[in-house]
């Protein structure tokens, strides 16, 4: 039998990409038996976990986590809870209830050392509890030169650091599992920028947290802990309009994150003690 | 078949690999093309902190910028109004050619980085002997650092005719050899007044032309990653890495040779009748239930099984793989267990010279390598289809080397 050697694609990019997504999200869900994710309820966790749906057939079939700093906007509350009923998620809260009752807070102390109690010791202390051997992010390369340096699945040691200088290899689609992970973390939407996840919610009418649209010449454009997170200028209040103002935008995403600012190395920090 | 190419209606995307030796330049050239293109709409500005260190755009590790070298693979996304391009950095180091790795590989091209005052280097012919293995055939050379050459032609032209007969030697072809000062700009974006005796495309232009990645027409190959049952029906999904999967089909599980047929091709909200290259899908199966590893394919043209897989393996572990080592071999969604039967035309990548016959196959080196599998393994050739004819052997899960099937 004999074929033409070449020819052309019929499947669009976003269509490509939502693919490569969901081979690793499946991949994961293949490999560990306990399997969970995160979701803060911005856009690109958003989109990861309508990507989870689409990957198992309109069920996510695990728990879905949502590392609480008690710090949030109330529109992200509003947001995860109007979504997990609809989307009958088995959603897990985690709060370091210790730190917090302590008075923990960015007033208290420093930013870093905020991040690093409420959410990185909430995270370790869910996966204890919960007993995770991966857990899924909605990470992306482009939005963070540290963040860009992640592999698709990536070990983490007992005490959860991530050793950016000593990654094992990843090669090609062929993701290993070490054998010494204490956790793994996957991230199926390395590969897409910020514009793709806007293009891809555009596309598929993914659920948008009301804080990304213009309200009054401002917009959040990375939301989080509401003292940590500044809007944008900006007048896009649909995403129609987020996606033609990013195609002409020159500001980095995370420009009006608190935490990237104080320090040029905060986020490498903060992400080898286990920060997501 | 490049997981992200583009249809013929859609901006082209290329993603394209900075490979060359340590300190000739690479993250400066990706640093600098970034702070030139960072004038267009939807490019971000480089950040402050690079402060005219170019490589800093990259470099965004402490002890990368305290020592002054890549140490891990990196990224950056460009996408202007006509095309869409990924740079993918990678360490020059010899100790970091995994890091190299990670990111070569999922590159469709690539740019060589020869610094003009040093010229071929031991990693710049072992990254180009990467490239060839991995399938990355046509290249662009950049001659970075003209200036310690006084922006001469007569330099140039040596430095070109070497990397031209080096990576002819590797089967790859060079696109255009183009005189760089990464650093200043000179033949970055735009051409160099200052070289004026060179007439060929910058940097850019010449990534501007390169053919953007295909799909090779072919028969259907759908390796299995999982059956799920969590919904009450038994879905076998995975992902089509040629050809197409549409109702009806009627497929052979490989190996093993039972026959099935397909009856819904799944997806969430709607199913739909088929699926092409590169989609992630689920099928319900009439016919004996495949498991994780199984190519589905259709009879009249069925991938090799075999028990002896062999491929040209490049060795990446520090402790030598030896005959009769017992390790696992990944290809696609298999995992097979496998003994190691021989090693044989050894090869030290940073000569490019052969090697004594030896049981062992150390760091650094190729060899052809035969194995004995415990179950039969579907392969292709690689140049047939790159997703069959690669794999990974690996030692406590990590990866320790990669082969390539003839």
């Amino acid at each position: 039998m004999r074929y033409d050697p070449r020819g052309e694609l019929t499947v669009d990019l976003l269509s490509r990409m939502e693919s490569e997504s969901i081979y690793v999200i499946r991949e994961a869900y293949s490999r560990y038996s306990r399997v969970g994710m995160l979701w803060s309820m911005g856009k690109d966790s958003t989109a990861l976990l309508w990507l989870v749906r689409k990957a198992f057939f309109g069920t996510v079939p695990f728990p879905v986590i949502h590392i609480d700093t008690s710090y949030k906007f109330k529109e992200i509350y509003e947001f995860r809870d109007r979504l997990a009923k609809e989307w009958n998620l088995d959603l897990r809260i985690a709060r370091n209830e210790e730190a917090l009752a302590d008075g923990m807070g960015p007033k208290k102390i420093d930013k870093f050392a905020c991040c690093n109690a409420l959410k990185t010791t909430a995270l370790k202390q869910a996966i204890a509890k919960l007993g995770f051997e991966a857990l899924l992010l909605g990470i992306r390369r482009d939005e963070h030169g540290v963040r860009a340096k992640e592999r698709y699945f990536s070990p983490r040691a007992q005490d959860f650091t991530w050793n950016v200088g000593a990654q094992p290899p990843e090669l090609w689609d062929l993701y290993a599992t070490v054998d010494e992970a204490a956790h793994d973390r996957i991230h199926p939407l390395l590969h897409m920028t910020e514009l793709d996840i806007w293009r891809y919610v555009r596309r598929e009418g993914i659920p948008v947290n009301p804080l990304y649209l213009a309200k009054d010449g401002k917009r959040f454009r990375s939301i989080g802990c509401s003292p940590c997170c500044m809007p944008i200028a900006s007048n896009a209040a649909t995403v129609d309009e987020i996606v033609a103002e990013l195609e002409s935008s020159r500001e980095p995403e995370r420009a009006g994150r608190a935490q990237d600012k104080e320090n040029a190395f905060t986020m490498q920090k903060l992400r080898s003690l286990g920060y997501m | 078949m490049s997981p992200l190419a583009t249809r013929a209606d859609e901006k082209p995307l290329v993603r394209i690999a900075m490979v060359g030796h340590v300190d000739h330049g690479k993250s400066t050239l990706i640093g600098r093309i970034r702070h030139e293109m960072s004038g267009l709409p939807g490019i971000a500005s480089v950040d402050a902190s690079v402060g005219g260190n170019w490589a800093f755009v990259m470099d965004q590790l402490q002890e990368e910028r305290e020592r002054e070298m890549t140490i891990d693979t990196t990224q950056t996304f460009l996408e202007t109004p006509v095309c869409r391009l990924v740079f993918i950095d990678v360490p020059g180091h010899q100790e970091l050619i995994q890091n190299m790795l990670s990111g070569a590989t999922r590159a469709d091209a690539a740019v060589l980085v020869l610094a003009g005052d040093e010229g071929v280097q031991v990693q710049t012919r072992r990254h180009a002997l990467l490239l060839s293995m991995l399938g990355i055939r046509t290249v662009i050379v950049a001659v970075n650092k003209m200036d310690t050459l006084a922006r001469q032609e007569d330099a140039f032209r040596r430095l070109e005719h070497t990397a031209a007969e080096e990576l002819r030697a590797l089967g790859i072809t060079v696109t255009a050899t183009i005189p760089v000062v990464a650093r200043e700009g000179d033949n970055v974006v735009d051409r160099s007044p200052a070289m004026a005796w060179y007439q060929g495309p910058s940097v850019m232009e010449a990534i501007g032309e390169l053919e953007p990645a295909t799909v090779p027409v072919d028969a259907a190959r759908f390796p299995v990653q999982a059956v799920f049952r969590h919904d009450g029906h038994s879905t076998v999904v995975g992902r089509v890495l040629s050809g197409s999967v549409a109702e009806g089909d009627a497929l052979t599980v490989c190996p093993g040779g039972a026959a099935v047929r397909v009856r819904t091709v799944r997806r969430f909200p709607e199913d739909h009748a088929a699926a092409e290259p590169g989609e992630s899908v689920g099928l319900i199966l009439d016919g004996p239930e495949p498991v994780r590893g199984d190519v589905l394919a259709p009879a009249a043209d069925l991938p090799r099984s075999t028990r002896t897989p062999a491929g040209r393996v490049f060795w990446l572990a520090e402790r030598p793989l030896e005959v009769g080592e017992e390790l696992a071999l990944r290809c696609a969604t298999q995992v097979v267990e496998v003994r190691v039967e021989s090693v044989t035309e050894r090869l030290d990548s940073a000569t490019l010279e052969p090697l004594p016959e030896g049981r062992a196959l150390a760091s650094m080196e190729l060899a052809n390598v035969r194995l004995s599998a415990q179950s039969p393994v579907v392969l292709e050739s690689f140049d047939r289809l790159a997703a069959l004819g690669r794999f990974v052997l690996e030692r406590g899960g990590a990866a320790a080397g990669f082969g390539i099937v003839a």
